[in-house]
């Protein structure tokens, strides 16, 4: 086996930061608080197939588990991380190149290292379940089933009869263990009727990055179960009251709503964040210097940089492919879009009329933006080409229809924006280019704003004040699902972006 | 022009501007034509005048200031046509937040969804370009918003609107360009935090804040 390829200790450090959410300190003015470190790479994995054929098959990346069986859901058990010793991985695998012999220090937290093997692996099965159950595509068999299938397996011996028997179509098992700085978790799927270990992986990653381990594990599993493209690495952006009154943050969360942190921390108002493609920029608008000018923070390098200023500018929006960002200003006298490339220059108008034109959102290819008008007398939703030609209209029901967001999937050409039917609140709805038809994915709970499509264009992310003060939640592309992430202050225009590193 | 006359009886609004100021400067400091507030002791020599000058913010226009040549008798000499001294207030001997709370300069309330200006509206952007042309050192921020029943990112625009339509009423009624600013703050800062007819009404508004006296 290899051994991990990254400096250990630097990695460690790294990794923890970002993933127990601890932010380096509120830093002044134009700089961001920033996150240190490569989040894509603070999980590190390689292969341990059951075959060198198997081995070749997974570092391909493109392979799938097809496991479908027509008419029933597939079944999925996942018992919790079992505790491996430090030397001793699970039976067939040798272990990493750890110094077994050197004394164990306490952890920060003051946990021994016994204790702090558990917490992780407690954690980590924890986060998996969730990520893997937040899907949506497998039916979780529940653990208690799960002493049946073990009390029939003899310790490290697996029995697929056991597991079939409670209806496990798909069993997913796991060690985790702690070697030096680093968690090593060592990972199997197995298709239980065909008794075949169909996936296997050692994953290291820092001490206390347990849940990161646990979201690259479980994007993993559903990428070879299913060619399910997971969520569980991406994060929200939003603005938050919390920090302060009269003003409103950028703040950062795990898609699950964990981790929640600062980005900015200048006391004034800082909304509409827009993911770089990348995932590891924003831009946003923020009023630090008075009037609303566009500004851009590099999360991982700590940097930010005001990007048009001299007017004001609004709704920012990333291009997919990185290089342009869409935007609203009144610089020629009134509210038009306007496009710029990311280092402030090539600025170029793409409407021109009396109304407002705002809230560009870019199609998944780059060629078309959507955007918000009201020149035919009330906010409307249209597209254009992303040189202003070819307009259309989109919404023609409801009075007020505002915030397209444009679904990345590849499966689905929709936009989802919030709508005002009669005099009610707003709700999210979705238009389907393709059946012309829209479906209404929330029922006139509170008003519902501002939404935002994960990046397999699977899930929604929107603000809702159904429960008092605006808070974001997230819900299925059908609006089955609903979780609320947020509660403290109120929270608005969340935007969910890819996990850092996406190479899209 | 009309209005322009009116209002500005000295054609050469940044020269009028200073030379206003130093009116009512004297008005207060030398002549004492104010309501003296009693205990209020002459508030040293000039300091309105300094105090003009100094809050200025540079985008005000190439005003020349005070040191035109004029000597104080010819200052004084410019008849008062405007409004009646007495009136005039001791801008420099109050703070911006004296001058805000006290309420010289109206808000004025937008129909739903709507940046037009009625004519009640306009009526009340009147008083205000009287009282701003009285007061020429003063510059103001005007502060589109909106209710709460409008969307986040439309309201942003739709707050823009707003402060752009006072901001062109109060500029065609002589009020230069260089003393006022837009902003919108959207529905981010609602004045009234109720959820019925009479906060949202309340809270559609532009509020001309005074940043410069």
């Amino acid at each position: 086996m290899k051994p991990p390829r990254l400096p250990r200790l630097a990695l460690g450090l790294l990794g923890a930061a970002l993933a127990t959410g601890v932010a380096a300190g509120f830093v002044p003015v134009t700089r961001i608080a920033g996150f240190a470190g490569s989040g894509s790479r603070a999980v590190e994995a390689t292969s341990l197939g059951a075959s060198a054929a198997e081995n070749a098959r997974q570092d391909a990346g493109d392979w799938y588990l097809d496991i479908t069986r027509p008419g029933a859901p597939v079944r999925m058990a996942i018992p919790d991380f079992r505790l491996a010793p430090p030397e001793a991985a699970e039976s067939g695998i040798r272990a990493g190149e750890t110094d077994a012999a050197s004394p164990e220090p306490l952890s920060d937290a003051g946990f021994t290292p016994a204790e702090e093997a558990a917490e992780s692996a407690s954690v980590a099965s924890a986060v998996l379940w969730s990520d893997i159950e937040y899907a949506g595509v497998y039916r979780m068999l529940p653990k208690r089933f799960y002493r049946i299938a073990e009390a029939g397996s003899p310790d490290g011996v697996l029995d697929y009869y056991q597991w079939e028997s409670i209806g496990a179509d798909i069993l997913v098992s796991g060690t985790l263990r702690i070697e030096g700085e680093m968690l090593v978790a060592e990972v199997r799927m197995h298709a239980v009727r065909a008794q075949e270990n169909v996936f296997g992986r050692r994953y290291t990653a820092a001490r206390g990055a347990a849940r990161m381990l646990a979201h690259r594990i479980a994007d993993d599993i559903l990428q070879h179960a299913g060619n399910y493209q997971g969520v569980a690495r991406t994060r929200i952006a939003f603005s938050t009251s919390r920090s302060g009154p009269r003003s409103k943050e950028i703040y950062l969360m795990d898609y699950d709503g964990h981790g929640q942190r600062p980005v900015t921390a200048n006391g004034s108002l800082n909304m509409t964040p827009s993911w770089s493609p990348d995932g590891r920029a924003l831009t946003y608008i923020s009023y630090r210097e008075g009037a609303p000018a566009l500004y851009l923070a590099f999360l991982y390098q700590g940097r930010g940089e005001k990007l048009v200023g001299d007017f004001q500018s609004f709704t920012p929006a990333w291009s997919p492919d990185g290089r342009w960002i869409a935007f609203t200003s009144n610089r020629d006298g009134q509210s038009e879009i306007y496009l710029a490339a990311v280092d402030g220059t090539e600025l170029r108008r793409l409407t021109d009329n009396r109304a407002i034109d705002v809230a560009p959102a870019w199609s998944p290819n780059g060629r078309t933006i959507a955007f918000t008008s009201d020149r035919t007398g009330a906010p409307q939703i249209y597209t254009m080409d992303r040189d202003g030609l070819n307009l259309r209209r989109v919404s023609f029901e409801g009075s007020w229809n505002d915030s397209p967001a444009w679904s990345p999937s590849r499966q689905h050409s929709e936009i989802a924006y919030a709508s005002r039917i009669e005099r009610r609140p707003f709700d999210i709805v979705v238009h389907d280019f393709e059946t012309r038809q829209t479906r209404q994915l929330t029922t006139g709970r509170g008003s519902n704003e501002s939404p935002s499509w994960a990046p397999n264009g699977l899930h929604i992310a929107f603000a809702s004040n159904r429960a008092g003060d605006d808070q974001v939640f997230t819900m299925h592309r059908d609006g089955s699902n609903l979780k609320q992430l947020t509660r403290e202050g109120s929270n608005t225009t969340p935007r969910w972006g890819n996990p850092p590193g996406n190479p899209r | 022009m009309k209005l322009d006359s009116r209002l500005f009886p000295i054609r050469r609004a940044p020269l009028a501007a200073s030379l206003l100021a130093l009116l009512a400067a004297f008005a207060c400091s030398s002549v004492d034509r104010t309501p003296a507030t009693g205990s209020d002791p002459p508030s040293g020599p000039m300091t309105p005048l300094e105090a003009s000058e100094a809050e200025d913010p540079p985008e005000s226009g190439p005003s020349p200031s005070s040191s035109s040549g004029l000597t104080e008798d010819e200052i004084l000499a410019i008849p008062p046509e405007v409004g009646s001294e007495t009136d005039l207030l001791d801008i420099g001997a109050k703070s911006l937040e004296e001058l805000n709370t006290e309420g010289h300069l109206k808000d004025v309330q937008f129909e739903y969804d709507s940046a037009q200006l009625s004519a009640a509206m306009r009526a009340t952007l009147e008083e205000n370009a009287a009282w701003l042309s009285r007061y020429p050192s003063v510059s103001i921020l005007v502060e589109g918003h909106c209710d709460e029943r409008g969307t986040v990112e439309y309201n942003l625009a739709l707050g823009e609107e707003r402060a752009r339509a006072v901001r062109d009423y109060l500029r065609d009624l002589g009020v230069g360009s260089g003393r006022m600013r837009i902003i919108s703050y959207g529905k981010e800062f609602p004045l009234d935090p109720g959820h019925n007819e009479t906060a949202w009404r309340r809270n559609r508004r532009a509020h001309l804040e005074i940043v410069a006296k």
